[in-house]
């Protein structure tokens, strides 16, 4: 068990490093001079010139590497451009509200989907199913952050039940978190729905059945347990797609996160802060998938890992 | 294809003998392969219309100069703003409205379709071109070869893929292609994998063995004998990659960070609308409708090719 965690974390310093190589590569694949580009349009050469020197940006591109290389090791990610401030800095500062809305999003989606899931499947061809099923493929269908706005029109601007944006109690936090979590349990409450129903006709039901279990019990006890399994495979699949919808929620709500702070970068032309977070994202979400293959190995005893 | 192929020739030489015995039997009539899935496909209504919906939009999408009633990007200054200076509902003239410019939202949209589709589709085809390679090199080549492009695949679903497509806007500076190429980076890992696991099941396949043991070279085997198996899939991944696609250029677009103005995309109409937002909320739910429209109708179509192509993967 400690050796298979070792190795997971090997593999994710590996992708690190991949990452940190290829963020690298681009940016001096890239035509753009990103001291041009940040004193603006009307410097002189030797002012562009003096930031280019106190860049470092003026020395060969392998010296370049390796000292961002060490200092990331060290963890240092380097300067934000914009903010003139160490971006592992702002990026902690700003990790706890992302860390709070991902969690919200997490549990509402859970305690959302999965009853959709089972009624769905016990109750097929019901109103609740065929709602289900128009609702998930509309939720696939819509983008995040246009979902994100018609909440925003209705519950904040017409009805005035929420505040339209920023950081606080809970009331910030309901619109962003339903933002993503409502696709999100529709989603997954329709692929666990055909999971069930796929395992329908298997041997163990027919017995559940035969012995009498209302559908009920049988989905609840014995259908559940092991559709959940492939919709957690799913889920270590969909977590970089989930990171972007959260960013752009971020977004327009200002929820003050890393998603925000890092499309905010993109704007401003901060490329130590991108890098940064592009980092710091698959350091994310090479973690979170850790614990999915985790909990996975723990629910299910066929796959758990030796040594 | 030709499960269904075998099928007929296995039909047709029974059926000619039932002729001798019983001339009152109707063999039945020979039908190609894109026959039969049009024959399925056309059973689910669902998919159909939203087919329907699709090539309504390419028409119009290809037809904008003709079509749009003004040009995209004039400014009714006197007449398309109201008193106030801002955007008109929609009304008899401008059908859907104007923008904060005074512009006509209506021909904006067409315009704005012309963009987004074209690239969607040319942001497909790249992924598509892309999976098969890695899926196709992946599974017909040797383990080591398969073992490395896996662990790329591993790493492109393990980064975090919207930052990296902001890094590569922002350092290769937004235009059209740099659009296309970033949207693409991120939508063939998974149909790679999916197109590896058919490949790796079709290369123990029995047809396989035959032409091998008959001296066919390998990559006549890959391209004449395995391909076509893999057309399927290829063509229900095409629609199913669309959405993640059309997603990605939106969101940029959205962040001002698309296709650079004055050219419309749908995604930076919903940006431009979004200063008007509570005055105006059709700037913003018009685009946004048409994003989502054309999203709908292809995870629609995408499913209807699925049930239409591989009945064996039916309910899927």
């Amino acid at each position: 068990m400690v050796g298979y965690i070792l190795r997971r974390l090997v593999w994710i310093a590996i992708t690190l490093w991949g990452v940190s190589l290829l963020t690298f590569g681009m940016l001096f694949a890239g035509p753009t001079d990103a001291a041009r580009a940040l004193s603006g349009a009307r410097a002189q050469a030797a002012s562009v010139e003096l930031l280019r020197q106190r860049l470092g940006l003026d020395r060969p591109v392998h010296e370049q590497y390796l000292t961002y290389l060490s200092d990331l090791v060290r963890g240092d990610l380097g300067e934000s451009y914009y903010f003139r401030r160490p971006v592992t800095d702002a990026l902690r500062e700003r990790f706890p509200a992302t860390a709070q809305l991902a969690l919200t999003i997490f549990v509402l989606a859970v305690a959302l989907g999965v009853p959709l899931g089972v009624v769905s499947a016990v109750r097929r061809g019901g109103v609740i199913d065929r709602t289900l099923m128009i609702t998930g493929l509309v939720a696939i269908s819509i983008p995040s952050f246009l979902f994100g706005l018609l909440l925003l029109y209705a519950f904040a601007f017409r009805l005035k039940l929420f505040p339209v944006g920023g950081y606080g109690g809970i009331a910030h936090l309901i619109l962003p978190a339903l933002t993503v979590a409502l696709p999100w349990a529709a989603w997954y409450g329709i692929v666990l729905r055909s999971n069930m129903l796929d395992s329908v006709s298997l041997d163990f039901a027919r017995t559940a059945a035969a012995k009498g279990l209302s559908p009920w019990t049988i989905a609840w006890r014995h259908l559940l347990p092991n559709a959940l399994l492939s919709v957690i495979t799913m889920l270590g699949m969909d977590l970089a797609g989930l990171l972007t919808g959260l960013a752009l929620v971020e977004y327009i709500f200002g929820w003050p996160g890393i998603g925000w702070q890092a499309l905010q970068a993109a704007q401003r032309f901060d490329v130590p802060m991108i890098m940064g977070s592009v980092l710091f994202g698959s350091l994310l979400i090479g973690s979170a998938n850790l614990l999915v293959d985790l909990v996975y190995g723990w629910l299910d005893p066929r796959v758990r890992v030796m040594g | 294809m030709s499960t269904a192929e075998i099928g007929q020739a296995v039909q047709g030489a029974t059926s000619s003998r039932t002729v001798l015995a019983r001339p009152d039997t109707q063999p039945r009539p020979a039908v190609s392969w894109w026959g039969d899935v049009w024959r399925r496909f056309r059973r689910q209504r669902l998919s159909l219309a939203a087919a329907v919906v699709l090539i309504a939009m390419a028409l119009l999408a290809l037809t904008a100069p003709i079509v749009a009633p003004y040009d995209p990007a004039e400014q009714f200054r006197r007449d398309g703003l109201s008193a106030l200076g801002e955007p008109l509902a929609p009304n008899a003239r401008f059908w859907l409205g104007t923008d904060g410019l005074g512009r006509d939202l209506l021909s904006r949209l067409l315009w704005g379709g012309r963009i987004s589709l074209a690239i969607g589709v040319s942001a497909t085809t790249i992924v598509m071109a892309t999976a098969l390679l890695v899926g196709g090199g992946a599974g017909f080549a040797g383990a080591k070869t398969d073992f490395l492009l896996m662990r790329l695949v591993d790493l492109m679903i393990s980064v975090p893929q919207f930052f990296v497509m902001l890094l590569l806007v922002v350092v290769l500076q937004p235009g059209a292609w740099v659009v296309v190429l970033v949207v693409s980076l991120f939508g063939w890992p998974y149909p790679a994998r999916v197109f590896r696991s058919q490949i790796l099941s079709l290369k123990e396949a029995d047809f396989v063995l035959a032409a091998r043991s008959l001296g066919v070279p390998e990559r006549r085997i890959f391209l004449r004998h395995v391909l076509p198996h893999l057309l399927p899939l290829v063509t229900v991944y095409f629609a199913l990659s669309m959405p993640g696609v059309i997603f990605a250029e939106a969101s940029l677009s959205f962040l001002g960070l698309g296709v650079p103005p004055p050219t419309p995309s749908w995604g930076a109409m919903i940006q431009d609308g979004l200063q008007y937002y509570r005055a105006a909320p059709w700037l913003v739910l018009f685009p946004g409708l048409a994003i989502t429209l054309t999203v709908v109708s292809f995870n629609l179509v995408a499913s209807g090719l699925r049930e239409a192509m591989d009945p064996a993967q039916r309910g899927r």
